[in-house]
């Protein structure tokens, strides 16, 4: 659906994008994340044909979007990280207007709007003034406002900022149901908690560039390998760090309050004779597993 | 199918809702009647108060003043009607988003103009009951006062399109509003004021009277190059000349012209039409520019 091959943008002297790759398939919520300045948004006006690249190629469906920008914008719902409302206009209204850019007017527009509204969960804010919204009841009326056409690619840039969980709840929701319904959906944020929830996959770019892509249950497996296992001792506390010290796969002792907790590098058969050892020399073990890995270790470990 | 413009049809939509526009309005009436009262004061009972008779041959008069102010309250009103069309959109947000529709750049300046146009077509028609005054002392058909308010309607497209241009260049509407209050000054004013200046060092002698107010040496003086040509794009000029066309009002070194050339003699018997498609020809430059100016992508290259 979306395919990016060395992307470059420039602003003045320095590199916003350096050869960005990135793909995107049919029904995919890639969680696109980084630190602040990184690139997102700039990546994604590209794609949006908002800002023009200085070298690379971007082909959303098939169209190379930096050769046809106008056909490009049939495909793509952009949403960026600020509301861009109307004073003096309803929700309805509202919805009608961008509509009526793609064509879609009377009937037909109507019983879109209705959908949509249903959709994000706003139908009986239909005729309340956009301005008088709150901030999530904005957040998901410009979502509304994305999906008016009918796009194959959502691009969402920050949807989440700003929004109380229980709206963050609804908006994951309504994301979820249209991976659903095979809408590809890139979406920024900085909640690594939510994407890690909703996404199937992830891309953390950092200067320009993508330091890890892939499906997010790999990465986050990829990451869990890695996390430090943990020993609750019941007896046998010290005998257990000594034998722990012995072992060459084993680093990053720590003891902490009856638990112990280290890096174990090795295969899953050293694991097991790692654990057979300790009780085989008395040491009395409560409990042992590995600590769960979460998105944001990920981001901070891979990003400055 | 032929659709209107999804822009235009907005803003009306807005600014029938506005009680900015119900302002509008009531005081371009209000200046309006005040006008056309003074006109009939002066005319009538003014002169019976100086103690001489109306001077019946001088009764067009008040179509002058009426239509003069009109022409003034239009050429006070467009510029700040339309300096904020764009860069108030780029201050809500909303140009981008706009811009990432299929909406292309020129039809958003298209109807930002046309919403423009629209309340000016409003301000006309609702004044037409003070224009009619004019009918009650004779000397106008009603196709002279159509041909007038065409003149009007062409002079809105002309400095709107300034005031759009100017709200394309400029990212604030503060500056793009002063940007465009100081072109209307120049074209209007400030071209008049280069001519009345050659009229008076011409009466004072300096200039022979043969003189074309074209390029011409003055004894002893400055050099003087106020090209006829330039007079063209000043609505003051335009006005001028209809009024000596429709009413046979001479104003002085507006109207006031001697030339042994043939082209300029032309050219100054022709006056209205070709002021009015020079204007024409710069507005629809200037909505090119406009439009150049806010498309996001403008070279669309080969990066591959």
């Amino acid at each position: 659906m979306l395919v990016i091959k060395n992307l470059v943008k420039k602003f003045g002297k320095s590199y916003a994008l350096e050869g960005l790759n990135m793909e995107l398939h049919k029904g995919e919520l890639y969680g696109f994340v980084g630190p602040n300045g990184a690139g997102k948004t700039t990546t994604m006006k590209i794609i949006a044909s908002l800002l023009s690249a200085d070298s690379g190629e971007v082909w959303v469906n098939g169209i190379d979007a930096l050769r046809y920008p106008r056909h490009v914008k049939e495909q793509i719902g952009y949403m960026p990280d600020f509301f861009g409302v109307y004073d003096n206009l309803d929700t309805q209204e509202y919805l009608s207007f961008y509509a009526s850019i793609y064509g879609i007017v009377g009937n037909p527009a109507e019983k879109r709007i209705d959908e949509l509204l249903e959709l994000v969960n706003l139908r009986e804010k239909k005729h309340d003034y956009v301005d008088e919204l709150s901030r999530g009841m904005k957040q998901r009326l410009c979502l509304a406002r994305t999906l008016l056409h009918q796009p194959k690619l959502l691009l969402l840039d920050e949807p989440a900022s700003g929004l109380e969980p229980r709206a963050r709840l609804e908006l994951q929701g309504v994301l979820k149901n249209l991976c659903a319904q095979k809408v590809t959906i890139l979406l920024s944020s900085h909640v690594l908690k939510d994407l890690s929830e909703m996404c199937t996959n992830l891309g953390i770019i950092e200067s320009g560039k993508l330091v890890i892509e892939g499906p997010m249950k790999e990465i986050m497996a990829k990451q869990k390998a890695e996390n430090p296992l943990v020993i609750k001792i019941m007896s046998g506390h010290d005998i257990a760090i000594k034998l722990l010290k012995e072992m060459p796969e084993v680093t990053n002792i720590a003891s902490k309050e009856g638990s112990i907790s280290f890096h174990f590098y090795g295969e899953e058969s050293k694991e097991a004779e790692l654990l057979t050892r300790l009780i085989a020399n008395g040491v009395s073990i409560a409990s042992y597993k590995r600590e769960e890995g979460n998105l944001e270790e990920i981001f901070l470990r891979l990003t400055k | 199918m032929w659709q209107i413009n999804s822009v235009y049809l907005r803003e009306i939509y807005q600014n029938a809702r506005m009680k900015k526009t119900a302002v509008l309005l009531t005081v371009f009436n209000g200046c309006l009647s005040l006008f056309g009262l003074l006109a009939f004061y002066i005319t009538f009972e003014g002169a019976q108060k100086i103690g001489s008779s109306v001077n019946y041959s001088d009764i067009l008069t008040i179509y002058g003043i009426i239509t003069g102010a009109q022409f003034l309250l239009v050429l006070f009103l467009i510029p700040g009607m339309t300096s904020g069309a764009i860069s108030g959109e780029r201050e809500k947000q909303t140009l981008d988003i706009l811009l990432s529709t299929r909406m292309t750049s020129f039809q958003i300046v298209q109807g930002k103009l046309l919403a423009s146009l629209s309340l000016m077509l409003l301000l006309a028609v609702s004044s037409l009951p003070i224009i009619a005054l004019v009918f009650a002392v004779g000397g106008i058909t009603f196709l002279q006062l159509l041909q007038f308010q065409l003149f009007l309607f062409i002079t809105s497209i002309y400095l709107g399109s300034i005031g759009i241009f100017f709200s394309s260049l400029c990212k604030r509407t503060t500056l793009s509003t002063v940007c465009s209050y100081m072109t209307v000054i120049t074209i209007t004013i400030g071209l008049a004021m280069l001519l009345l200046g050659g009229h008076l060092i011409e009466s004072l002698g300096s200039m022979r009277q043969e003189i074309v107010y074209g390029i011409r040496k003055m004894d002893g003086m400055a050099e003087v190059n106020i090209t006829i040509a330039t007079l063209l794009f000043d609505p003051i000029f335009t006005f001028f000349s209809l009024l000596k066309s429709q009413i046979g009002i001479e104003a002085g070194a507006f109207t006031d012209w001697r030339t042994n050339s043939r082209a300029a003699n032309y050219l100054i018997d022709h006056w209205f039409t070709i002021s009015i498609l020079a204007q024409s020809a710069v507005s629809i430059l200037l909505m090119v520019a406009s439009s150049w100016l806010i498309t996001p992508v403008k070279k669309r290259k080969r990066t591959r």
